[in-house]
C-alpha cells in the first residue's frame, strides 16, 4: 500500500482542535465527479442564482435561469405538502435524473444517468458543497 | 411429414417470441417518481398523474440540456 499526502480538503488535529480546511468549489465538484459514478454533469449556484463553478466542462449560458425555474416550481409543489422549505428534489426522466440540493447557502444540482441511487447521489452532493463552503462553527 | 416439421418450428418460434415479449412489458421497471425532499426531513414522491409532474419534467429537461451543452 502507498502512503497517502495529505490534500487540500483533510481534516487537521491539534491537539483536541479538529478543523476542516475547505476545498475551493472547484476541487470539491473534482472530487464528487471522482466517486460519483452517476452524474454526468453538475452546477453550482450562489444565493444571488449565479453559477460560480461546474463540471466536468462549462455550462449553457441559460443555465441558472433553467436550474432556477426547476427550483421554484419544485419549491411552489413543494409548499403544498409542509411548512419546511424545500430541501432537495429529484426529477426523473426518460434519459437520467436531475438531482438539485440546497445546503450551505448555495444549490448544487447534478445530471445523472438513468436510476441513480438516490440516497448516495444526495449525500455526494451535500457533501460536495460542504467541503467547499462549511459551516461556521457558532458559539458554545 | 415435413410441413408438420414447420409448422411446429413456427409454433416454437412465435412461444418464443411471445415470452420474450412478454417479459419485456412486464419485466420493464416503471420510471421512478418525482421526489421532494423538505428541510424537516420529509420526503414526498408524486404520483404520476400529479398534474406538477409533467410541468418539473420538461423544466428538468431543460436543466438536463443546459448543463450537458459544453458550448
Amino acid at each position: 500500500m502507498g502512503e497517502r499526502t495529505p490534500s487540500s480538503g483533510d481534516t487537521v488535529r491539534a491537539g483536541q482542535d479538529v478543523k476542516e480546511i475547505p476545498l475551493t468549489i472547484d476541487d470539491a465538484i473534482r472530487d464528487l465527479l471522482d466517486v460519483s459514478t452517476d452524474i454526468q454533469s453538475v452546477a453550482v449556484l450562489d444565493d444571488a442564482d449565479t453559477v460560480v463553478a461546474a463540471g466536468p466542462g462549462p455550462v449553457a449560458a441559460d443555465a441558472a435561469g433553467a436550474v432556477t425555474l426547476l427550483w421554484d416550481a419544485a419549491a411552489r409543489r413543494a409548499a403544498t405538502c409542509g411548512d419546511a422549505p424545500l430541501d432537495h428534489a429529484i426529477v426523473p426522466g426518460e434519459s437520467g435524473s436531475v438531482a438539485i440540493v440546497a445546503a450551505h447557502g448555495h444549490r448544487i444540482v447534478a445530471v445523472t444517468g438513468l436510476q441513480p441511487a438516490v440516497g448516495l447521489l444526495l449525500f455526494d452532493l451535500r457533501t460536495c458543497l460542504g467541503d467547499a463552503y462549511p459551516v461556521e462553527d457558532g458559539p458554545r | 411429414m415435413r410441413s408438420r416439421y414447420v409448422a411446429a418450428a413456427a409454433l416454437a418460434a412465435g412461444a418464443v417470441a411471445g415470452l420474450v415479449l412478454w417479459r419485456r412489458r412486464g419485466g420493464a421497471s416503471p420510471r421512478p417518481a418525482v421526489q421532494l425532499g423538505l428541510s424537516d426531513g420529509s420526503v414526498h414522491a408524486l404520483d404520476a398523474a400529479d398534474p406538477d409532474v409533467a410541468t418539473l419534467e420538461r423544466l428538468a429537461d431543460a436543466v438536463r440540456r443546459a448543463l450537458l451543452e459544453t458550448g
